[in-house]
């Protein structure tokens, strides 16, 4: 059976769509072998250790599916291009966190690079724990809304998506959850400092 | 409009300049707006972080079907090929290209049959050893990777790691680049020869494949005469 071959377009457009369209679009990307052909091939010239290697196509994908959501692709470049520059860049940002980094070159060149739009975060893993127990609190369809809602859905995608009667009920619910969040938010003098250093 | 619409619209940058120095001047003289501002920022940036999380759970999904789809052996493939091949027979229909795929599965059985051993090897440096070790647990793209930023190129293990892959034709060239080389030893240039006509039979070229594990047949020091006699037979009697 022939694979189907996306343009650009049609790659972003998924992305930024449905669910079911941006789930499809990753499946294409996962299994396209000359993307992650030469992604594999960049993170190994950068040093990146072999058994590292899984964990940083990981984490470039999630990067890369997150910025082409939040509008951060240009379109200077080919959709390819900027998918390994990602990868080049968590590669280097991988190496750098690890003790036996050495190359200051790198490290200049990572600043310096054209993609380098992913956050630089100190320390990522207590935002991912500060936000686990945040959104523990909040209930099941709200945290989907919120979701849907970062992911850029426009209000008649969410209200499909949530399977509500009309786009007033998707904005009554959106801001509801927000709202949410931030109750909680404020609530919580010693989070509101934390998440204070992030913002 | 609302405060929260304007706090949306100015950290989406979708005010206008005009628009966005008044919104600045307030925020300085309310503290209330203050805030929310900081709030829905700190809110935002929960909010995207646990995208982020949900985002990373389903890639690590698709990455592990789609390495089970990609690892599913092609013997399991012939039960659905048998019976969309007998629903094709029952209907009377003649599939078009039931030739070719006859002789990829052909091949890949057959490789699968008669694959080195690799967990056995070791190569001579580090990098060849990790390519060793990646093929015998049937990491061929990783294999291939690592193969291809190596210079000079293992055309004999790259071959193993496309053929792994199905890419017949890739590893065509490379067996025919390592024939030609003049590092390999004697043992290797034998096995070439062998997974070289695999790989014509499996890109569709089953007359020179036959040519060339006839060629094996005839020489009795060849290392591989007995497997290149097993496909044969087998090909005769599935042809």
């Amino acid at each position: 059976m022939g694979r189907i071959n996306y343009t650009n377009q049609e790659i972003i457009n998924m992305i930024q769509g449905t669910v079911a369209d941006r789930n499809q679009a990753l499946r294409w990307v996962c299994a396209e072998d000359k993307w992650q052909l030469s992604a594999k091939k960049k993170i190994l010239e950068c040093g990146v250790p072999l058994h590292d290697l899984e964990d940083v196509i990981q984490d470039s994908l999630t990067a890369f599916t997150f910025n082409i959501l939040k509008k951060k692709f240009s379109g200077n470049s080919n959709l390819s291009t900027y998918y390994v520059g990602i990868c080049r860049n968590t590669a280097l940002k991988k190496i750098r966190n690890s003790s036996n980094y050495s190359s200051e070159d790198e490290l200049l060149k990572l600043q310096a690079d054209h993609y380098n739009q992913l956050e630089e975060l100190e320390d990522e893993d207590q935002l991912k724990g500060l936000v686990s127990s945040l959104f523990s609190k909040i209930k099941e369809g709200c945290q989907k809304i919120l979701r849907l809602y970062a992911a850029g859905l426009s209000m008649v995608d969410i209200s499909e998506e949530m399977g509500f009667q009309n786009v007033q009920s998707a904005k009554n619910q959106t801001k509801r959850c927000r709202d949410k969040v931030k109750s909680l938010i404020s609530a919580d003098p010693e989070l509101f400092n934390q998440l204070r250093r992030w913002i | 409009m609302n405060y929260l619409e304007r706090i949306d619209d100015y950290l989406n940058g979708t005010l206008s300049l005009t628009e966005q120095k008044e919104f600045e001047d307030e925020i300085k003289s309310n503290i209330e707006l203050q805030r929310e501002l900081e709030l829905t920022k700190m809110s935002n940036l929960v909010i995207d972080a646990a995208l982020k999380e949900d985002l990373s759970a389903t890639i690590k999904d698709i990455r592990g079907s789609s390495a089970e789809v990609k690892r599913t052996p092609i013997r399991k493939l012939w039960i659905p090929l048998s019976v969309a091949a007998s629903i094709a027979i029952l209907i009377g229909i003649v599939l078009p290209s039931w030739n070719s795929v006859d002789h990829y599965a052909f091949a890949q059985e057959s490789y699968a049959t008669y694959q080195p051993n690799f967990s056995g090897s070791r190569g001579p440096s580090v990098d060849q050893a990790n390519v060793i070790s990646l093929l015998s647990k049937g990491k061929a793209l990783e294999a291939e990777t690592i193969l291809r930023t190596e210079k000079p190129v293992d055309t004999y293990l790259l071959g193993h790691s496309l053929m792994m892959q199905g890419k017949f034709k890739e590893a065509l060239i490379e067996f025919q680049n390592n024939q030609q080389s003049t590092d390999s030893s004697q043992e290797i240039q034998m096995a070439s020869e062998f997974y070289l006509a695999l790989c014509l039979i499996g890109i569709g070229d089953s007359e020179k494949g036959q040519a060339e594990l006839g060629r094996i047949l005839n020489n009795k020091n060849h290392s591989y005469s007995n497997p290149a006699e097993k496909v044969t037979k087998r090909w005769s009697v599935e042809n």
